[in-house]
């Protein structure tokens, strides 16, 4: 009985400290952020690209979910704030890039927001926002996220805390193997201009990584029968207290957080913060709650018509290619004044040849039904 | 309930040893031998409660029909058949029916129409045990003496899901005796370093190789030609990884069986050492061989008929046993396709003599080999089409253009050379552990299985330290688990 007892608590300290040792291991952030190759989420590793090795100017950074990353060509709107005759100081064109990212979940915005704020300088910072904040995590999270980030999560109602930490030693192990060898894995020890997206990706007409289409044409419009079913059926289910209201805080507190952790960051860096709603297909006019919102900067509604036509939605949470770019077209009058209370003045009838958004998108894209097989 | 999953590993396997060996140690074997069969029924019904009554009166029946056969000599035929009608009726209404309706639709060109039927986990592993209980009991009239005994010989649960198929031979006489007194600790020693082994097979290797393999597949399916790269990097990858998932699989069941102080037979024994093909069947699914011999190809007339005879029973044989892997014609197709290989491999040993020497071994090892990959294929694809697909990039036929490109990232071809390298040249997890050897009254399992127990040379503590963290890597991979291939059949 002792000799085996002896054996399973020698075995067991081996489990604990190779457990521990594992979550240890040090990683690359490039390699990190690159090896989520899941879908549009691989999108990740072109924004740290875009953060950290394309000098362009980030002026005007969207921080949101699938809604704004299908739903905002970045381009477009930087062409129509310069249209506008916005120039800097020096007199140069802003640019505006799409951080969004799909799924929502306000942790891995912020720290899609830190890593930009921290590492360039932004002007603007235009953050998407619902009807109402979700209570869930997001499911990358605790794979872009850094250790430290993932173990400092809220515990209390974050239902994915207990398996993100779970997940962490075996993260790290293969996070470290990557780092050590990025190319065994396909992944890029170091930027390649050849191989990069370019300073804005659209992801309206198609969504696409690296070059690869991931969804074919986004020209296609939900049946209005169809679409008006489903904005029902989800509208009954919307349930904003599961919890009764007195915990709202405990039910709310991972949103709560990280919102609040990207607004006090914007703060301290001096950037100023736009909130932008676009819920989907049906939704209220405004947030059901905007405490979370009030005095940290301006709410912007430029979709509260195309919230109820529906000949502008590819399904219920998405705007077709129509839809986008008519949400995209007015978005310049709507964040010029923001740019404006920042320093960037307003020049009637300047030219925009010599603006650009920096290094040019890929110019041959993989069709997608061949991509799709890659899954 | 998956083995591979922080559920079974960290709650339902304590609970069930800590309440299990208190009624054991203090002797009281009927309570210890019916809580193993409530805790198995709740492990079996944690995937779909429903079918539980199923195996419930699948037991009941084929129970009372032995017992009955036992009693009532001048009809025991017809209870045999009769039993035997209830046993594969069962199989072929769940598992057969929608295959066979589909397959009329597509002669015919009728319509038939059938309610798409949910296969009950385990269905052919407990129905196939059934089936071998009750031939066995009319031909000795010797019915199992418990009802306690001969439901924990069928819901036992480390083998109930995925084997091995146990023969009530070798396990009655063993669950007569569970629950009574002490065990040994070297049984939950060596139980315990079998299952984190089994694991490690599993979680490591398995799951890590089906990523490799299934965009492969998936893009076959979809109708994508290979490269040659591409299509063998992908029958490889599923070739080993098959192995160690099934074989990961058995050695856990086998694991947790002993520290319960049950034997379990061996299920595999290194197959993809094997020099012939014949060799292979002797070392792959050991407990499936068995009973197909016995109760399939034997009963057709075995080799007692001539060498037309035997080679016809022989693929017949393996035709069902294909089947019995799934209602598909692919799966036929690979069983049709090992019964001819092993029709060659008899007759080219009628001609060129047993006796082997080191180049002819390794000839036949290679060979023996590449028809095994080759048939997997046909294993692994869903159609014939996309399998066509697969053998196609292998050896070279692709069109130039509308081709599947997909990079094979160098960690997958080291993946997949270490996965080879063990496979082939390492110990297997029973021979480093000496089971069934070390085990008493493991005579019979070892003499079933080519087996060579080796002498481990590290010592006791140290080897718990490597075990610890073995398991350390299999516990951090837990919460994204792979399912085992082999609950499918």
């Amino acid at each position: 009985m002792r000799d085996f007892l002896k054996l399973i608590g020698l075995g067991a300290l081996a489990t604990v400290l190779t457990l521990v040792g594992m979550t240890l291991l040090p990683n690359t952030p490039y390699v990190r952020w690159q090896s989520v190759r899941t879908e549009a989420f691989a999108r990740l590793g072109w924004m740290y690209e875009r953060v950290h090795y394309d000098k362009t100017p980030l002026d005007v950074a969207f921080i949101g979910t699938s809604h704004s990353l299908n739903g905002i060509d970045a381009a477009v709107v930087a062409q129509g704030l310069a249209a506008a005759g916005l120039r800097d100081a020096q007199g140069r064109c802003p640019t505006a890039t799409n951080l969004a990212i799909p799924a929502y979940g306000r942790n891995l915005h912020w720290v899609i927001a830190r890593e930009a704020l921290e590492n360039r300088k932004i002007d603007l910072l235009v953050v998407e926002v619902f009807e109402n904040e979700t209570r869930k995590a997001h499911p990358v999270f605790a794979q872009v996220a850094t250790a430290k980030d993932v173990v400092t999560a809220p515990a209390l109602i974050n239902v994915g805390y207990p398996m993100d930490v779970a997940r962490l030693p075996f993260r790290q192990l293969m996070l470290a193997m990557k780092s050590a060898a990025p190319s065994a894995y396909g992944l890029k020890s170091r930027f390649d201009p050849a191989d990069y997206d370019g300073s804005t990706v659209d992801n309206t007409r198609v969504v696409n990584v690296a070059g690869a289409e991931l969804t074919p044409s986004r020209d296609i419009t939900l049946p209005a029968d169809e679409l008006e079913k489903v904005a029902a059926g989800n509208n009954a289910a919307k349930d904003l207290n599961m919890l009764p209201k007195r915990f709202e805080r405990f039910e709310y507190a991972v949103p709560n957080r990280y919102v609040r952790e990207i607004l006090d960051l914007a703060k301290a860096k001096g950037v100023r913060v736009v909130f932008l709603y676009l819920p989907g297909y049906g939704k209220p006019q405004r947030p059901y709650d905007m405490r979370l919102y009030d005095g940290h900067g301006d709410m912007i509604f430029p979709a509260a018509d195309l919230i109820r036509d529906n000949s502008l939605w590819l399904d219920v949470d998405h705007l077709n290619i129509e839809g986008a770019h008519r949400l995209s077209t007015r978005l310049p009058a709507m964040l010029a004044p923001e740019l404006q209370a920042v320093g960037w003045r307003a020049q009637a009838g300047a030219p925009t040849s010599s603006c650009t958004n920096g290094q040019p998108p890929r110019a041959k894209l993989l069709p997608f039904r061949k991509v799709h097989a890659n899954g | 309930m998956l083995f591979n999953s922080y559920i079974f590993l960290f709650a339902f396997l304590p609970i069930v040893l800590g309440i299990y060996f208190p009624l054991r140690l203090t002797n009281r074997e009927r309570a210890a031998k019916l809580f193993l069969i409530a805790a198995s029924l709740f492990f079996y019904g944690w995937w779909e409660w429903k079918y539980v009554p199923l195996v419930l009166i699948s037991i009941g029946v084929n129970y009372g029909m032995s017992v009955w056969l036992d009693r009532k000599p001048a009809i025991a035929k017809p209870i045999l058949i009769a039993t035997l009608i209830f046993n594969l009726g069962l199989l072929g209404y769940f598992k057969y029916a929608n295959f066979f309706v589909e397959t009329f639709d597509a002669l015919t060109g009728m319509e038939l129409t059938f309610r798409k039927v949910l296969l009950p986990l385990a269905i052919s592993f407990f129905t196939f045990q059934q089936v071998a209980y009750i031939v066995e009991v009319y031909k000795d009239r010797k019915a199992a003496q418990s009802l306690t005994d001969y439901g924990l010989f069928v819901l036992f649960f480390p083998h109930l899901i995925a084997g091995p198929i146990t023969h009530h031979k070798e396990m009655l006489p063993q669950f007569a005796v569970a629950g009574r007194g002490p065990l040994p600790w070297f049984y939950l020693t060596t139980g315990l370093t079998i299952l984190i082994l089994g694991l490690g097979k599993k979680v490591i290797f398995a799951d890590t190789l089906a990523k490799i393999a299934d965009p492969v597949f998936a893009a076959a399916r979809l109708g994508d030609p290979l490269t040659a790269v591409t299509a063998w990097t992908g029958a490889l990858a599923y070739t080993f990884q098959l192995y160690f998932d099934f074989s990961g699989y058995s050695d856990m069941a086998i694991g947790l069986a002993l520290m319960f102080g049950i034997r379990m037979p061996v299920n595999f024994a290194s197959p993809y050492k094997a020099t012939s093909i014949i060799d292979f069947w002797r070392r792959w699914h050991i407990s499936l061989s068995r009973f197909l011999r016995n109760y399939l190809y034997i009963p057709l007339g075995g080799n007692r008929q001539g060498p037309v005879r035997r080679h016809l029973n022989l693929m017949i044989t393996m035709a069902l046993g294909g089947l019995w892997h799934g209602a598909g014609w692919t799966f036929l197709a690979w069983g049709v396709l090992h019964g001819s290989y092993l029709v060659i491999n008899h007759l080219f040993r009628q001609v060129a003599g047993k006796r082997g020497n080191p180049a002819r071994d390794l000839f036949g090892w290679a060979l023996t080999f590449l028809g095994v990959v080759v048939a997997w294929v046909l294993f692994r694809a869903e159609t014939f089409d996309s399998a066509a697909l697969v053998l196609k990039g292998m050896v070279g036929v692709f069109p130039a253009d509308g081709l599947y490109v997909r990079d094979v990232l160098p960690i997958e071809f080291v993946s997949i050379a270490i996965a080879a390298m063990v496979a082939f040249f390492l110990p297997s997890s029973l021979e480093l552990a000496r089971y069934p050897h070390a085990i008493p009254g493991g005579e019979y399992e070892a003499a079933e299985a080519p087996l060579k127990p080796r002498r481990w040379p590290l010592s006791p503590p140290v080897t718990a330290l490597l075990l610890g963290v073995v398991f350390a890597i299999v516990i951090a991979k837990l919460p994204d688990p792979g399912v085992f291939l082999y609950f499918n059949f």
